[in-house]
This record gives structure tokens, sequence and C-alpha cells, in this order.
């Protein structure tokens, strides 16, 4: 089969460069950690009977404290809105990582600068989707299986969280809010 | 081109196709796939702008008639992904078989129940849409779900397509006993692997619908799994893509350089290039699943891989054409300055069936750059369901293949009643202004994409939420929007004057439909290339391994799998 020389020279160049492509693609998954949510054997779940699961029956939702500024938020994704539990105990508020309502009713989750969370969430009803705005934090929320992936604050701002899966007729109502602080926790447990 | 009479296997069938013009079953099986395909698009393409509009924060336009965004965005992607693009691929793909192989369908008849099938299946389908029973977007998933006759029609439409593939299959079958050892023509070697790859890929959403959604839909079955369908539906949904691809290849492989004036720079390259597709675009659908939960990260990465592979035809077609553009460069006085690159300036700018071409394929250099982007493993963590993605794949669907299609239809429509083009300046300026409206476009939605701004959503409604950094790229995609608006307008005008108000008489010579009835003869293809039996039993293997796994550990019979109610609230 003849092939021509030039065009011998650029399958050679595009091998080279699909090659380097994909070795930065694993590099950023595998030595920076940027990996999508993904199944590891044991993520399954029945959405029928969420309430009495240890995950996310209604005393489990929102956010806990699991080590030195490590905390884990459980969600239900449901039509249509994020459920985050209800607000959070004083004890998280003086830790600076809680959750409460905005002006609308829709749920804020606040966290200081240098805050490690995990995210850990799943479906009600209907697939849902999972996007922090400005963040490595994106996934369907599949009814079924429970989602999971770990995020760490470096910026200082208000992002926008929405379902960005098409869930019915006020899907673009689904939305919440993460503000990080950069505050230092002293000025926040003084309550002021 | 040669007439049909000096081919010398033309007296075993009586059928002489006319050189400029269509005979009397062509105007008609061709004629009425275009018709049906236009006639989608002039709804689907008007409901694009209006919703770029409607998520504007400067105009938040409601869309008219359609107020329902949903409903206005199932119409949008189901017109024109998948009603204009199928109508039209047949059509095309008939015609093009029938000329290059300089002999008739092997049953007119069958492809006219093909096209009965498919047309019903529409009607079902559009019934359902309209009425507001169907608003599950053109990528159907449970548990989300429509009336049983969305469902039903899909089926229809998808089993037109296999029996218009079977009469296909079974004309070049009879071509092969007349021509031993012949290669086959290009372009028909391209329509055989198009439908080679189309039959397999839709056997994913044939289990989907037949055994989860259908049933569902008619009552017969209470629960689902979510992510078992997702699954079955990305199978398919892939090699979608490359179904609508492959036409506008054949296009710039086989009718562009016809156009041109010239012979396209390797033949035996092109068809590696389409056998590669044709394999390689199924076992990559995990690219559309690389943020669900339940899918493991191994296949995760090895379908990443198969997608950076599947990018190699594209690759391959650049230089191929890139070099075939040289040739017509230097024949028309290219010298070789600007470093080589003076011959894309020597090309004919003024004609607009070349420059659609052309402009499609800028279109499509920056539609797979974003999609090695969207491809990467990693980095689609930032990408997935954002505006970004919108903006790409309208630099690839809306970009590369519409506006070849486009092209097509410039040569094709004229052929139907024998009249030119009507005023090619104005076909030049809805191509130009397509291409202008595609880059603003693009930019706005990809930009506000990378900002978190999400698709699929009706930004324009009361209480959604639309970060400040996203508005200024919704707006510009509302320009973008604009001039894809007022080309769309001139796009209708040029196809109801061409067909009505054209005057002037085709030319015998120079308007004869670019196909070409030979392969080449001066170069070597091993036969092996030709073998479709090795390839289909290649593309099982294949996705046996990939998707296997795939699919079995998705499904749980314990927990996950069957559990799932159907979700209502999906109609105002």
């Amino acid at each position: 089969m003849h092939i021509d020389r030039l065009e011998r020279t650029w399958i050679i160049i595009f091998s080279v460069m699909l090659g380097i492509f994909f070795a930065t693609v694993l590099a950023a998954g595998f030595i920076f950690g940027v990996r999508p949510p993904s199944s590891t054997g044991d993520s399954f779940i029945n959405p029928n009977t969420l309430d009495q699961s240890i995950d996310f029956n209604p005393q489990s939702l929102g956010i806990v404290s699991v080590g030195e500024r490590e905390f884990e938020v459980r969600v239900v994704a449901q039509m249509w809105a994020f459920n985050f539990g209800s607000p959070s105990p004083q004890a998280m508020i003086d830790a600076g990582a809680y959750i409460d309502r905005d002006s609308a009713g829709l749920p804020v989750l606040h966290v200081r600068q240098g805050d490690h969370v995990t995210f850990i969430i799943t479906s009600r009803d209907i697939t849902h989707g999972f996007l922090l705005q400005q963040h490595n934090v994106n996934f369907e929320v599949v009814p079924g299986h429970v989602a999971r992936t770990r995020v760490t604050f470096n910026r200082v701002g208000e992002f926008g969280l929405v379902c960005h899966e098409y869930c019915g007729i006020n899907h673009h109502n689904m939305h919440a809010k993460v503000i990080v602080t950069d505050a230092p926790l002293e000025s926040i447990a003084l309550g002021d | 081109m040669q007439a049909a009479k000096q081919l010398p296997h033309s007296k075993t069938h009586a059928v002489e196709f006319p050189r400029v013009g269509l005979n009397f079953g062509e105007l008609w099986l061709v004629g009425l796939h275009i018709g049906v395909a236009l006639a989608a698009l002039s709804i689907g393409i008007l409901l694009g702008p209006f919703q770029a509009f409607r998520r504007a924060p400067a105009l938040q336009w409601e869309i008219p008639v359609f107020s329902y965004y949903y409903q206005a965005l199932t119409l949008h992607g189901v017109l024109n992904a998948l009603v204009f693009t199928t109508f039209f691929i047949m059509g095309f793909s008939y015609f093009v078989t029938q000329r290059s192989l300089q002999r008739p369908l092997k049953s007119q008849a069958a492809a006219w129940l093909a096209f009965l099938l498919m047309g019903v299946g529409l009607l079902l389908a559009a019934y359902a849409i309209l009425t507001n029973q169907a608003n599950v977007l053109y990528t159907f998933y449970a548990p989300m779900l429509a009336h049983w006759s969305f469902y039903l029609g899909l089926t229809l439409v998808v089993v037109g397509t296999w029996i218009g593939a079977g009469v296909i299959f079974l004309t070049y079958r009879d071509w092969k006993k007349e021509h031993q050892g012949e290669k086959v023509p290009l372009a028909v070697f391209a329509i055989l692997a198009n439908f080679v790859m189309w039959i397999s890929a839709t056997i994913g959403v044939a289990i989907e619908i037949l055994t989860m959604l259908l049933p569902q839909s008619l009552g017969i079955i209470q629960t689902t799994d979510a992510q078992v369908t997702r699954i079955l539906f990305w199978f398919f949904g892939h090699p979608l893509v490359y179904f609508w691809l492959i036409p506008a290849y054949i296009s710039w492989y086989t009718m562009l350089p016809k156009q041109l004036g010239v012979r396209l720079f390797s033949d035996t390259v092109a068809r590696v290039a389409f056998l590669m597709i044709m394999i390689f675009a199924i076992p990559v659908g995990v690219h559309h699943l690389f943020v669900d939960p339940g899918v493991s990260e191994v296949a995760k990465v090895f379908h990443s891989i198969l997608t950076f592979i599947v990018s190699i035809p594209s690759l391959l077609t650049a230089f191929n054409i890139a070099a075939t553009l040289e040739r017509a460069g230097r024949k028309s006085g290219s010298r070789g300055r600007l470093l080589g690159l003076d011959f894309f300036l020597r090309l004919p700018w003024g004609n607009p069936i070349v420059v659609a071409q052309l402009c499609g394929m800028m279109l499509f250099i920056i539609g797979g750059i974003t999609g090695m982007m969207n491809a990467s493993f990693s980095l689609n963590v930032a990408l997935h369901n954002t505006s970004w993605v919108v903006g790409h794949f309208h630099m690839t669907l809306a970009g590369a293949v519409f506006l070849t299609y486009v092209g097509i239809l410039y040569w094709l429509l004229p052929q139907m009643r024998g009249r030119k083009l009507w005023r090619p300046g104005f076909a030049w300026w809805q191509v130009v202004l397509w291409f202008s409206g595609m880059i603003v476009f693009g930019l706005g939605m990809g930009r506000a994409g990378l900002e978190g701004a999400m698709r699929r959503t009706d930004m324009g409604a009361q209480g959604a939420l639309v970060m400040p950094e996203w508005v200024p790229w919704l707006n510009l995609a509302a320009v973008g929007g604009m001039l894809l608006l007022f080309s769309s307008i001139l796009l209708f005008m040029v196809v109801f004057g061409t067909l009505f108000a054209s005057k002037e008489k085709l030319d015998e010579t120079e308007d004869a439909p670019p196909i070409g009835t030979t392969a080449p003869n001066d170069e070597y293809a091993p036969p092996i290339i030709e073998r479709w039996g090795v390839w289909v039993a290649v593309i099982v293997i294949t996705n046996v391994i990939m998707w296997g796994p795939v699919l079995a550990q998705a499904m749980n019979f314990a927990l996950g799998y069957w559990s799932v109610a159907p979700a209502t609230g999906l109609a105002p």
C-alpha cells in the first residue's frame, strides 16, 4: 500500500502529538488527582429507601467535620432542589463550615479558604447534574448510584452550584451557592 | 464525467441516467427525502437562535409558539440532529450509490417501504413532541418518559434506515458480481462503511427502546434503570455523530476534487480513514459518561484512549484534503509563497458550493480540537454538560456537517428542476454569515461554559441562576444567533428560489453532479480493505470487549437495577 513520504511524516507527527496529549491527560488524572467520580464497585443504593439509609437519612444530610479542615457534605438531589438537610448546628457555624439559606430559600454552603470538602450525593427520583462553577466538581447524579468527589477550596468568592442535567419543568430553579471566605476562624467564632 | 452509455456494463440494465437533472424515479425518491429533511430543518433551525435569545440576559425573549423552553429544545435537537440528518443521508446515499455504480437500486419498492416507515415514524414522534408529551430532549434516557408514540416513531425511523441500508448493500453486491476484483468507487465505499457502522450502533438504542423505554411508556413495566439506559444510549450516540459526518467527508473526498478539477491526493488512505471511523466510532462512547457514577475509571481511561485513536482518521483526512486543495491552488497559479500556504488563497472563493465546504472544514478544525479536549478524561470534569459542549458540537454538526450538506444542496437542488442555483450571491452570503455567526456563537457558548454556565437550561426563566461572569458571553452567543437567523432566512430563500423561480437551464457539462464512477486503478489497495465480513467481526469483538464490562458493572440486580420509577413533571 502506497503512502506518500510527506503523509508518512504527518502520521509520525500526529502520533507523537496524540501520545503527548494522552500522557498529559494521564498525568492530570493520576499525578495531580483530577479524576472524575467513578464507580468503585460499592456505589449502589436503592433510591426508594434513602430515608432509611445510613448516608442519606434526613439526619445525616448536610456538612460534618471528619478531620483537620476536612469535611463531608451529604446531599440528596430531587425534583427540583438540592437537599442539604436542616440548617447546621452552632458547632459547625463556629467551625466556619456550615449550611444556611439565602433570601430565596436556596441552600448556601459556607466554607473557608483552604478547606477540603468531599461531596457525597445521590438522587431520589431522576437523573440530575451537580456542577460547582470554577472547581473540579462535576458529575451526573444517577438514581441508584452514589457519586462522590473531593475538592479543596483555594479561591475566595461566591460560586454557583447547579443542576446541569435537564430534569423537568423547574430544572432551571435547581441550584445553590458556595461562599468561600478568607476570614480567620477567630472572627467567625466571635459571632461577629 | 462519463455518460452512462459509454460504460460497457450499462447494457445489462435498462436505466440510463441523464447527464444533468434527475430521472423520474430519482426525482421522487431522492426529492422526497430531501424535501422532508428541509421541512424538518425549517422549524428546527429557527428554534436555535431563539434559544440563544432566551438565554441572553440582555434579551430574555420568550420563544415564539413553543414557549416551554424544553419543548423548543427537544424540537431543535430532534428535527435538526435526527430528522434532517437521517432523511438527508438516506436520500443522498441512494442518489450517490445509483450514480456512482451506474445502476438502479436493487429494489425501488424496498426503498419506498423504508421511506414510508420513516415518514410514519416521524409523524408519530412529531405528534408526541408537539402535544407536549415528549419533552425528553433528543438524548432520551430513562427514567424520563415520553408518550409511547415518540419511541415507536423513532423505532420505525431506525427500521426504515435498516431497510434502506439493505437495499444499498444488495445493489453493491450485484455490482461486485459484475466487477470482480475491481475496487468500488470511494463514495460508495464510504456509504457502505457508514451503514455497517450505523446498523451496529443502532443495536444499542434498539435495546434501550424495546426493552426499557417503550414497555415502560405503555405501562407494561413499572421501573427501570437510569444508568443502564445512559450506557445503551451512548453505545449509539457517538457513532451517530459519525453517521452525520461521513456524508460530509464523501463530499470533501470525492466531490470537492471534481468541483476543483483535480484528483484526490490518496484514494487508498481515504479508504483506510473510513474503515477506521467505522471500527472506532462505537467503542468510545463512554467519553459521554466520564462523570457518571456507575462507570468504572478503567473503562473511562480505555474509552479515552480509543477516542484519541478515532481522531486519527480525521487527522488523515486533514492531510489528504489539504494536499488535494494544494493541487487545486497550484493549478490556478499558486507559487508556494507564504510558507507554501498561498494555495489556500487561490481556491475559487466566489463559488458558494466550494466556500460552504471550505468554511465547514475551518469550523471542523475548531470542532476537532475542542473535541479532543472533551475526550480528555481529566479535562472533561471542567467541561461536561456546560455550554462549552454546545459550542463544540455546533462547530462539528452545525458547522462542518451542516455547511457541507448546504454545499451539496446547492448542486443537488438545481438537479431537481434542471435549473441553475437561484441567486448564487445570496447563497454565498448565506454561507459566510453562517460561518461568522457560528464562530461568534461558539465563542460565547464556549467561554460561558468554561465559567461554569450549564447547557440545556432556561436561563431566562424567573429564579434561574445566572452568574455575573456568564453574562457577556451569553449575550455574545445571542449576537451569533442573530447572524445565524439571517443566514437561515437566506438559505430558505435560495432553496425556494432554486425550486420555483430559477429560469436558467443547467449546463450539460459544467453542471453535471460531481460523482465519480470509477476508482483509480493506478493506486494499489490491499484487497482486505473491501472484505466487509472481516471488519464486521472486528467491530463485534471490539465492542464486546469495550462495552461488555461497562454494562455488566452497571447492572446490580439486588439494588440499582429496575429500582427507579418513571418521572413526571416534564410538561407545564
